[in-house]
């Protein structure tokens, strides 16, 4: 807050299936680490940033994870609030993953905010033998619904595993109003500031 | 009066109707049945409105597991906010015994200006009102989740006058000193004693004094009519108005009255100047139970599953006296709970309201003391912008407007009890722009009830709209009205006997989320936790344990 310039806000969500590998790729693009043994669906946090410098300009890209409830399909409608891009994650070693992504597209549709970045991505190119999705039905799906960019990836081997993500932060700086502060969900003017500091003390009492 | 209803308590958890909501391809795998039944859960939560959502999110930062299920396919129970084909499906198909005489209706408006896509509405049950004072809102704000909301202002409190056509129809209740001694319509001496009667009933900087007439059983009409007051009855009115009761002046207990009051102007100018309250974006109550389940979740300690309920409790103390089994081993072996999925499940405590548990709750039954309201939510073709105007940016995005028993007339009768109007704006993103959302309550009155709705709001549009538009002459239309009768002052039921099966009173919201939710929720969670230390507080990021073992 004390910095000249406030970087600017860029919120991305990461849905699909569970156990395709959204918060391997989140951590892999984030921290650049992968954990074999970690298969929890378990974050612990609300979102991870990542602070990015593009053309001089300053930005805090907040990538919000599932914390799990994709798993019986309960993710609620808040919290596709005010994204400006969504990653579509499937698992290419796993068919019923794939199958699955239809409804997730939906879903997207019906929560997100109109013209938000849509990105379908088959992750775990590594594994190989148990591919189970040809490249090209991703294209053919990510066309279908509308994802401007389909991409396959590895958390594991850092196979394009940064493509997507750098992709998204690269569609919505170029389409335009995907940023605009006027849309809907990006209209904090009107906004009561509740934190603490915002308190003052007593109230206003009419006497 | 009220109703009394038990069956259709037992339908609600007994039965398998098809909801038209659900969606048939949302199905379990074997693999996460499994999960569900490999852990001995510190709770099952049955229902996702405010009070279970809030103990969720609090017990999952405290460590503890928690499987959170709600027998619809989305959250917030008495909070939902739902679409329009949402809304129409839950009026064929309400399964809640206090609410009745569901009514979903359109009108027919001129092309062009009628409603928009289903989905573009976002519209809760209950307005959601927080006054800045609330404990709800100092949790969220201590927890740090108020990040994931957005507060808007409700700004104006209105009184409506319909009787006076010429002039300003909606007459501004005056917050303030200032307001009061700038009012126009005052006579000076009517300015002083408004100022002294505020003062003997919310005191001085804040301190209540308290009046000796509190206690003395007289109503807020005989207390301002009084000799050492006698004001008029348009400012009794507007006291009236801030106290957010249904009852008319003269049956509102002075005591009762006086807390509401001062409960308003403790919470003005909080959080800025001019209101004493707020909304959040996107249907309140339902946006502050959905990011309350995402904190739940987050924590990794609880799991969500919608479209599922508890359809049988076996407790393990049932078959043998308590007191031979040693305290952690009664507790180890668990409750057996059966859900509607067929899983069968274990965990250490239960929390639910009775049309959420599979137990018969005589207390909970309705009574023939309960108040009947009727409770309408209106969509209109009309920004109605005149209402959120404020001294001080930002813009309002609620109001309230207040209208007296006997302002509005329908076939010769005139409402014997006053309606309250809540009012929201496009910018809390539950319509379109253009149009607005438009709560209405009211009690139950032996003579009419939801046909006042429609003629209070057609007025409302009438007067308001034809301000706005000046000789363009647009008035506003009414789009879609939902109306519905239900029952509120329910006696909280009786705690189970064993200490482990947690029976939540029903809640129904009328404009205000209550603060005293808060109250109900840290009595379950001190039974569960042992303590209400840190409650909702976030903990350092664990690892989470592996499932099966104890936590905590």
């Amino acid at each position: 807050m004390s910095a000249p310039e406030r970087p600017t806000v860029i919120k991305a969500l990461l849905i699909g299936p569970s156990s395709s590998g959204k918060t391997s790729l989140l951590k892999r693009y984030v921290d650049d680490v992968f954990e074999p043994d970690d298969t929890t669906t378990t974050i612990g946090v609300d979102f991870r940033e990542k602070k990015l410098t593009i053309n001089k300009k300053l930005y805090r890209l907040l990538l919000h994870d599932t914390a799990g409830q994709e798993r019986f399909r309960t993710l609620t409608s808040s919290y596709y609030r005010g994204a400006h891009g969504i990653l579509l994650v499937y698992d290419i070693s796993n068919r019923d993953s794939f199958l699955s992504m239809p409804r997730w597209f939906e879903e997207a549709e019906r929560f997100a905010p109109e013209g938000v970045i849509k990105i379908l991505v088959g992750n775990k190119t590594d594994r190989t033998a148990q591919r189970a999705v040809k490249a090209s039905e991703g294209e053919e799906l990510a066309k279908k619904h509308g994802a401007i960019y389909f991409t396959e990836t590895s958390a594991k081997t850092r196979d394009h595993a940064k493509e997507p993500f750098q992709k998204l932060v690269d569609v919505v700086l170029s389409t335009p109003g995907a940023l605009d502060p006027n849309r809907v969900v990006a209209r904090k003017a009107d906004v009561v500031d509740v934190s603490a500091q915002a308190q003052t003390q007593g109230g206003g009492c009419a006497c | 009066m009220c109703w009394v209803d038990v069956t259709s308590l037992l339908d609600t958890t007994t039965t398998n109707t098809p909801n038209p909501l659900v969606d048939p391809s949302r199905s379990f795998s074997a693999m996460n049945i499994e999960a569900l039944d490999q852990t001995v859960w510190d709770a099952v939560i049955a229902g996702t409105g405010l009070r279970e959502s809030l103990l969720a999110a609090a017990l999952a930062r405290a460590g503890k597991k928690v499987l959170h299920l709600d027998q619809n396919p989305y959250y917030g129970e008495e909070y939902a906010a739902l679409s329009l084909d949402e809304l129409e499906a839950w009026t064929q198909n309400v399964k809640l015994s206090h609410i009745r005489s569901v009514q979903y209706k359109t009108y027919p408006v001129p092309e062009g200006s009628g409603l928009k896509k289903s989905r573009s509405y976002t519209l809760s049950l209950s307005p959601g009102l927080l006054y800045t004072a609330s404990p709800i809102l100092s949790l969220l704000i201590k927890s740090n989740l108020h990040e994931s909301l957005e507060f808007l202002k409700v700004g104006g409190w209105f009184v409506y006058d319909a009787a006076t056509p010429l002039s300003d129809p909606l007459k501004r209740v005056p917050n303030t000193r200032e307001d009061i001694f700038n009012d126009k319509t005052l006579d000076p001496r009517t300015k002083r004693v408004v100022v002294r009667a505020l003062k003997s009933m919310v005191g001085s900087e804040g301190v209540n004094l308290g009046t000796a007439a509190t206690s003395s059983g007289l109503s807020l009409q005989q207390y301002l009519e009084q000799p050492s007051f006698r004001l008029p009855s348009s400012i009794i009115v507007a006291f009236t108005s801030l106290t957010l009761l249904h009852n008319l002046p003269s049956e509102l207990p002075l005591g009762e009255a006086e807390e509401r009051i001062k409960k308003h102007f403790d919470s003005l100018g909080r959080f800025g100047a001019g209101f004493s309250a707020v909304i959040s974006r996107y249907a309140s109550g339902s946006e502050l139970v959905q990011v309350l389940c995402r904190a739940a979740a987050v924590t990794g300690n609880a799991i969500y599953v919608l479209e599922n309920g508890i359809v049988d409790i076996q407790e393990p103390g049932s078959v043998s006296p308590p007191i031979q089994a040693l305290p952690n081993e009664s507790t180890e072996q668990g409750i057996r709970l059966s859900l509607k999925s067929g899983d069968v499940v274990r965990t250490r405590h239960v929390v639910g309201t009775a049309s959420n548990l599979p137990i018969t709750a005589p207390a909970d039954q309705i009574s023939s003391e309960s108040t009947g309201y009727w409770m309408s939510i209106y969509v209109v073709s009309s920004p109605l912008k005149q209402i959120f105007q404020t001294d001080e940016p930002p813009p309002a995005a609620g109001a309230i407007i207040y209208v007296p028993a006997g302002s509005i007339e329908v076939n010769g009768y005139s409402n014997t009890n006053p309606m309250y109007v809540v009012v929201h704006s496009s910018d809390t993103g539950e319509c379109p722009d253009g149009q607005s959302i438009l709560y209405i309550s009211m009690k139950e009155t032996s003579s009419g009830g939801a046909e006042f709705f429609d003629a209070t709001v057609k007025s409302l549009l009438q007067n308001l709209t034809s301000q706005e538009s000046g000789a363009d002459n647009t008035a506003g239309h009414i789009l879609l009205s939902v109306t519905f009768k239900t029952c509120a002052d329910l006696e909280p039921p009786d705690q189970s006997s064993s200490g482990r099966v947690h029976l939540l009173s029903r809640h129904v919201p009328m404009i205000e989320i209550p603060d005293s939710l808060v109250e109900q929720t840290m009595e379950i969670y001190e039974k569960i936790v042992g303590s209400r230390d840190a409650f909702l507080e976030k903990t350092a990021p664990q690892e989470p344990e592996p499932p099966g073992e104890k936590s905590g």
